[in-house]
């Protein structure tokens, strides 16, 4: 299987704390690739090493096999899209003005928004059934409308590989679900690369393809997620008693029970 | 935090085409007012002159003494006052997006004082060199920022602390400069008139050190305004899609400082400008910056020749300096925006 993204031995260095050290990672092409672990295991800053916003004190990311660092900034996002935790954005901002915010690694200096930006923002906003709210205001939309609302501005980028940081925080069983199957099908039709952060085991299972666990800075194992996702893996890293529950069409759920003595 | 106003939601609540065309009436009428502004304070003062003889004399100059009045006191005042206000004005909407803070303003943060600083060293101390005098008040103002800039830096950048940092260079250079303008007091003419910023005298010399600056500052902010707008998303955001944010901001502060330092070259320390006019824009017209820019430079353009009429003709035969009126609009204001947004 082709790699989209490949880390080695990755060590971040954040104010003088080191929060990621040997982290190896692959995100094959065309997959959707789940990241887990518990909190401040260090998921978000590797995602933000492989994106370029944090810094990288030792080890090195290929991107399509192309160092990521060698990229130029326009180009760079042009091939890959990341969506942050709660991002911001002014209290006025219409649906339609962020997705076209996509376009900018398309735009020169003085360059003004071509046909082909406006086709490729319709496009986008078709994509994720955003069409009747484009000219809504972000912010007085549902936080699974307005989820939807920033993965259109990533897709206005026409990137290969899509990340996304917790996407599915903060919302309702429902929008989570809504989010979930909207990058399945991206991902199905489009061929989309998806990467993400979860927190929620089972839709690891249910969505993803491929699997990466992280605890304390490093990778533990990665692999398919029904192989890598089991009630021994529960107590190793999160130190949760589980059980597997079989739903009546046979689908293997973890259900949490209790806590593991430290 | 971002520079987020509320209530700017309920107020722009509306469809696209509705919404841009609200907008293209409010540049109009921003526009209206700056002309409005520009022609009462030339038209307007001491020597009595009928708005009919002030057009007639505009159009047709003689060598009259009421054609001297308008065309080499009062016309080169208004361009300086109307160049001022709109180079004061971009300067706070570039530095409100740099440094993601509603309260920023090349005055409170300190900006004017560094080139308050450099210039009145150069007035005072090198006066065969005048024509410097804006390189080096730019000079002085980027080194201001880069000073503030790193006393604010500890894991990042916070608003609070930016302010913080940039009152304490402020009052640090302007001690500097009160120090300077009482041991010269013999070489600076109406010192007083300079520390609060006052367009008295000035005239055509004026009028050429800013106009190049003014212009070239009008361009690059409007040039800028799309990088403005990713700015607001944060830098996480802003680095996702493609912006190479250190270098963008640095050269945006740049800019902002060029615009602050021509200004404050022509009319010393003149405040609130920056901080008022961005925002009254910002309430009107939306938080995106390509209707923000235009928008606060032909506010800034009228109030500050409003004002400054109002300074003049108000308490006449006493002409206030119009920092004054600026600073009895400004700091109540100033206090709203910081209940509202820290």
């Amino acid at each position: 299987m082709e790699n989209m993204i490949e880390v080695r031995d990755l060590k971040v260095t954040l104010a003088e704390k080191t929060i990621v050290q040997h982290m190896d990672l692959d995100i094959p092409k065309g997959r959707i690739t789940a990241i887990i672990g518990p909190n401040g295991c260090g998921k978000s800053t590797t995602l933000k090493a492989v994106c370029r916003i944090n810094p990288v004190s030792d080890g090195r990311i290929l991107l399509l096999g192309k160092n990521i660092w060698d990229y130029s900034y326009k180009e760079f996002a042009r091939k890959l899209a990341i969506l942050t935790q709660s991002p911001q954005a002014p209290a006025d901002l219409t649906v339609r003005d962020l997705v076209s915010m996509g376009r900018f690694p398309y735009r020169s200096f003085f360059g003004k928004a071509t046909k082909e930006d406006q086709d490729c923002i319709d496009w986008a906003l078709e994509e994720t059934s955003l069409v009747s709210y484009q000219h809504r205001i972000l912010q007085t939309l549902s936080g699974g409308e307005r989820q939807r609302a920033w993965i259109a501005m990533a897709l206005a980028q026409k990137p290969q590989v899509l990340l996304l940081d917790e996407p599915t925080t903060y919302l309702d069983i429902c929008h989570q679900l809504e989010v979930m199957k909207l990058l399945e099908r991206l991902n199905q039709e489009l061929g989309l690369t998806v990467a993400l952060v979860l927190h929620d085991l089972n839709q690891a299972v249910q969505f993803a393809h491929h699997v990466v666990v992280m605890k304390k800075g490093s990778l533990v194992t990665s692999g398919n997620p029904a192989d890598v996702i089991t009630v021994d893996l529960l107590k190793e890293v999160f130190r949760v008693k589980a059980e597997d529950v079989f739903t009546s069409a046979g689908v293997r759920t973890l259900v949490p029970m209790d806590l593991y003595e430290k | 935090m971002a520079v987020n106003l509320p209530d700017a939601s309920e107020k722009v609540e509306r469809c696209g085409m509705e919404r841009s065309v609200w907008r293209v009436v409010m540049l109009l009428l921003f526009a209206a007012m700056a002309v409005t502004g520009c022609f009462l304070s030339i038209a307007l003062g001491a020597a009595d002159i009928s708005l009919s003889q002030v057009v007639e004399i505009l159009l047709h100059p003689q060598a009259a003494p009421q054609d001297q009045i308008i065309w080499n006191i009062r016309l080169p005042r208004t361009i300086v006052g109307a160049l001022v206000g709109l180079n004061l004005a971009l300067s706070g909407a570039i530095l409100q997006a740099v440094m993601r803070n509603p309260l920023a303003d090349p005055h409170i943060i300190g900006i004017s004082s560094g080139a308050g600083i450099a210039g009145i060293t150069v007035m005072i101390l090198f006066p065969a060199l005048e024509y410097l005098i804006t390189p080096v008040a730019f000079v002085g103002a980027m080194l201001a920022a880069v000073a503030i800039y790193m006393l604010a830096w500890k894991n990042g950048i916070k608003p609070v602390r930016i302010i913080l940092a940039g009152v304490a260079v402020s009052a640090f250079l302007s001690a500097g400069i009160s120090g300077l303008l009482v041991f010269y007091s013999d070489r600076v003419n109406g010192a007083l008139m300079w520390m609060v910023g006052g367009l008295a005298a000035r005239s055509w010399p004026h009028v050429s050190i800013i106009v190049p600056y003014a212009m070239i500052g009008l361009v690059l902010a409007i040039a800028s305004s799309h990088y403005l707008n990713i700015l607001q998303l944060g830098d996480d955001m802003a680095k996702g899609l493609g912006v190479n944010v250190e270098v963008t901001r640095i050269v945006l502060t740049a800019i902002a400082a060029l615009l602050a330092a021509s200004a404050v070259s022509v009319v010393g320390l003149l405040g609130f400008v920056g901080l008022v006019i961005p925002h009254v824009s910002r309430l009107i017209l939306g938080s995106d910056y390509r209707f923000l820019i235009p928008g606060a430079a032909l506010l800034g353009i009228a109030i500050v020749t409003l004002s400054d009429t109002f300074a003049r003709v108000a308490f006449a035969p006493v002409e206030l300096p119009v920092g004054i009126i600026m600073a009895f609009i400004g700091a109540p204001f100033f206090l709203f925006l910081l209940r509202r947004e820290l």
